[in-house]
């Protein structure tokens, strides 16, 4: 009798790590040997886009570098619930760099490696949006420049939410956070759309920039890999959903992230040097309002008085994402 | 036994748990039945989670110092609580208070000789749908102290938007198991006066407002958030603008140029902030445009502890900018002064057109007191402005040193705001005689200000002198208050300029100076040591943040004193 072996494939699925996969196709995290670079016990809440977001990249990094990794890392969320006193979730060599110039320590460190011949030891920088976006952006532009051999990761979860959830330049178009009103009243906050840094980033003509979600976690582990093929500055900017201050559940993490996807508002691609690579297709296109609902940051947009005017602009800016990436087929 | 004049219980648990909501309730319980009250907060670095404690004392008198001890120390868990053990000290005579469901207290706390009585907080809670276990914790401890249950079903109903009436009636019946614990038994509340209920961070931001502040840039930052988050809010009402910077650089130079286009602007922060901000208080300084920087102190050097308190920024606001650089530094010594303290200052920096900087801390700033109405200054005070004319001269050499500003637009006024040295036009300048000159003048205008009486806080009388500055205040007040024979208290408030003649007829007649503060190395004393002739012996009482010093430490050491 014959044997067909039979492959568990689970093609178009989103599905992360498939043990029965052959072990190089395997994703990271389903690996029994993988790091656990940030290991379990931290302090972050509950549903934190943040934690899994950094787990599967650190641990993909690791992997790319045979375990030969050094991280900085800026104020934040990230940095504090990994380091409750007096404990660490850090399973790497780990410094906590002030608020605005993690960009800069990981260069500096790149160059000690240089400098001592251990180009083989590779950096990764992290940090929030505010310490990205806001503070950090000078060190970080001046990375890109000088294209140090940094791979900076940034968690957008679009505010400061360890001191309390207040605006960072890559809050979004109408979020309602502690120190902005709804749109349009003072001291509201404009109708801005939050600073790209993606955008930014190509402009600098480094080698590799890209985008990733925690919807998409096999992606997020490809990307990180892909990233550490090459010298120089990278860039990889992941969204991360973050219950307490968006006010959404905190088992909806994923799926906020895979609306914010699926709606355009926030486009998953890769660019090598200034140039767009590939883009993640939405699947099944949805209107923003979708992402925006189960938001309370958004809450306002669906009060007594609807506000379809500021969801159309909303959904102007997907459409826009739509469009300049190619994100829909046809 | 007497009835006592304060009773101090600390509410603890993990993060979530609900400590500092049934802490504010139990503080507005307590003012709603007439007593005065403090409550401060000591949690770990997190947004959400970890442990937290909300500390409380309840009192027939104002302060805004801690106990010795505390009377009652009451968790919903103990998770992590022991590492607040030093921060909640008890005595044999304490009560300590736990859920059976969460297991014996830890040794830390039970070897100070305290009892421990088991409550049921959680199946209490749970016989109740909708009910948490710390309105629980709340009934159980407003019964030890003898609150009124209206008073407590009050503040339940002011402070609860949901689950109200399940919380009432879990803190009813945490009331009723109060009666099976051993009562507190705090005196009868003094007569009714006017109070209010403020934290520190919002008495500073209401003195921002009051002293004219229409401008403020903010970036956020521990423990100074609030306070902007007070202001964005207030400022609107009163047609002013807060901004949110992309960092402090942004922040304190948008204040810069708020201000110098003619708007009297703040900015708050905390030490790291302030350390960004010094390059451009020297430019404040140098162009003489005021601005205010409020600096709720954390303790460092950097991260540090971010969300507890220490004063170790005294040096960098004194001595941080670069250049010679005279400026303003006012420290509040209370939580109702941090509105007092504010409003001098903006005053002060636009009386004289420098950069002022306001010591708070994390103690005062986060620390949330009924207090008597705060005395309120009178009208803000007025910048000198130009009203333009020929032969303008910005930086004119006057004898009081502070010169009419133009602001931008002012007819035949334009003139070169400039760092760089500059003539009286405002002209750059590399002339030995045109810096001199500029020195004299920048100097002249701090040396001949007149603080009166507000230069600092001098109390009592006596040959032995406590010096102090900012949140030690309370606590010295409170140990002279209980034993202050032959003891004078100088609580400084402006601390640059300094005021020498001033604290020598302070301190006539002194003989022994002991000098009290919080940090490691001492920075107050060298600050008096450098500034000021201290008569006599001088011992110094200090240590780092994050412990608040408490009356019985200070009077320990005056006493040690007595018999040396």
């Amino acid at each position: 009798m014959s044997f067909q072996p039979v492959k568990f494939y689970q093609t178009g699925t989103f599905t992360v790590g498939n043990r029965l996969l052959a072990a190089e196709e395997r994703s990271v995290q389903a690996n029994m040997r993988r790091t656990n670079s940030i290991n379990s016990g931290h302090r972050a809440c509950q549903g934190c886009g943040e934690a899994l977001g950094a787990r599967y990249a650190i641990d993909a990094a690791m992997e790319a570098t045979g375990k030969r990794l050094i991280a900085a890392n800026a104020t934040g969320c990230l940095e504090v619930f990994s380091t409750p006193y007096p404990e660490t979730s850090w399973q790497v060599p780990w410094i906590h760099s002030l608020f605005g110039n993690t960009a800069a320590v990981a260069t500096g460190i790149a160059a000690a490696m240089r400098v001592k011949g251990r180009s083989d030891i590779r950096v990764v920088a992290q940090g929030g949006d505010g310490g990205t976006t806001d503070i950090g952006f000078g060190c970080l532009s001046g990375m890109f420049e000088r294209n140090d051999d940094v791979l900076y990761l940034c968690y957008d979860n679009g505010a400061y939410m360890n001191t309390g959830v207040q605006r960072s330049s890559a809050t979004p178009a109408a979020a309602r956070t502690a120190t902005t009103m709804a749109v349009g009243e003072p001291p509201g906050n404009v109708f801005g759309q939050g600073k790209d840094l993606p955008a930014i980033a190509m402009a600098h003509g480094i080698p590799y920039v890209a985008t990733a979600t925690v919807a998409e976690l096999r992606d997020l582990e490809a990307k990180v890999r892909r990233a550490m093929e090459f010298r120089g500055a990278r860039y990889l900017h992941i969204f991360v959903p973050c219950p307490l201050g968006w006010g959404h559940a905190a088992h909806d993490t994923i799926r906020i992230a895979r609306l914010a996807k699926e709606t355009g508002v926030f486009p998953v691609f890769e660019a090598e040097r200034g140039e767009v690579v590939s883009v993640s297709k939405i699947r099944r296109q949805l209107p923003v309002e979708e992402y925006l609902r189960p938001q309370k940051r958004f809450a306002h947009l669906f009060g007594k008085a609807p506000r379809a005017d500021l969801i159309a602009r909303i959904q102007e800016i997907a459409d826009r994402n739509i469009r300049r990436y190619g994100l829909v087929d046809g | 036994m007497d009835a006592l004049g304060s009773v101090s219980v600390a509410l603890a648990g993990s993060g979530g748990a609900g400590v500092m909501t049934a802490g504010n309730m139990l503080l507005e319980a307590a003012s709603h039945a007439g007593y005065y009250g403090l409550m401060t907060r000591t949690s770990g670095p997190q947004i959400r989670g970890g442990e937290a404690a909300a500390m409380l004392r309840i009192s027939t008198f104002p302060g805004d110092g801690q106990d010795d001890a505390f009377h009652v120390l009451a968790a919903i868990d103990w998770q992590n609580v022991a590492r607040f053990a030093a921060e909640l000290p008890l005595a044999p005579a304490s009560l300590i208070l736990g859920d059976p469901a969460a297991g014996e207290p830890p040794e830390v706390f039970t070897k100070s000789g305290a009892r421990y009585a088991p409550v049921p907080l959680k199946v209490t809670a749970a016989e109740i749908a909708g009910a948490w276990p710390n309105m629980v914790a709340l009934g159980v401890l407003a019964g030890i102290i003898g609150l009124p249950a209206a008073s407590l079903e009050a503040a339940a109903r002011k402070a609860m938007k949901k689950g109200l009436e399940p919380g009432i009636a879990a803190a009813q019946r945490g009331y009723a198991l109060a009666a099976q614990l051993p009562a507190l038994r705090l005196a009868p509340p003094p007569a009714r006066s006017d109070r209010w209920l403020i934290t520190g961070n919002e008495a500073a931001g209401y003195g921002a407002l009051r002293g004219g502040v229409r401008f403020v840039a903010a970036y956020p930052i521990t423990p100074a958030t609030e306070l902007l988050e007070y202001l964005a809010p207030a400022l609107a009402k009163v047609g002013g603008t807060l901004v949110q910077a992309e960092d402090e650089l942004a922040s304190i130079n948008m204040a810069l140029g708020a201000s110098y286009g003619g708007v009297p602007s703040l900015t708050a922060t905390s030490g790291p902030g302030l350390s960004l901000m010094i390059e451009s208080l020297g430019l404040g300084v140098a162009a003489e445009v005021p601005v205010v920087v409020v600096d709720v102190m954390r303790t460092g050097p950097s991260t540090g502890i971010a969300t507890k308190s220490e004063q170790a920024d005294l040096g960098t606001a004194l001595y941080g900018l670069h250049g010679d650089a005279p400026h303003v530094v006012v420290a509040p010594n209370s939580l109702e002064d941090c509105l007092a303290a504010t409003e001098w200052a903006v005053g002060l920096a636009e009386a004289l057109q420098v950069p002022a900087i306001v010591l708070s801390d994390q103690y005062l700033g986060q620390a949330r007191g009924v207090v008597d109405a705060p005395a309120l200054g009178s009208a803000a005070v007025a910048r000198l402005t130009a009203q333009g004319g020929e032969g303008y001269r910005r930086y004119a050499l006057t004898p009081a040193g502070v010169s009419p500003m133009a602001i931008p637009g002012t007819p035949g006024a334009t003139y070169t705001a400039d760092g760089l040295e500059h003539n009286e036009r405002g002209t750059p300048s590399s002339q030995a005689s045109d810096h001199a000159a500029q020195m004299d003048k920048r100097a002249r205008k701090l040396a001949q200000l007149d603080p009166g009486e507000a230069w600092a806080s001098v109390e009592g009388e006596g040959d032995t002198a406590l010096v102090t500055f900012g949140s030690c205040t309370g606590p010295a007040r409170e140990a002279l208050a209980r034993n202050g024979k032959g003891v004078k208290l100088v609580s400084l408030r402006l601390l640059a300029p300094a005021q020498p003649e001033r604290l020598k007829k302070a301190l006539a007649g002194v003989k022994r100076v002991l000098v009290l503060e919080q940090n490691h190395s001492g920075q107050f004393l060298r600050y008096l040591r450098a500034e000021y002739d201290l008569p006599g012996e001088v011992k110094s009482l200090r240590r780092p943040g994050p412990l608040p010093f408490r009356p019985a430490e200070i009077q320990h050491a005056l006493a040690q004193w007595g018999s040396a």
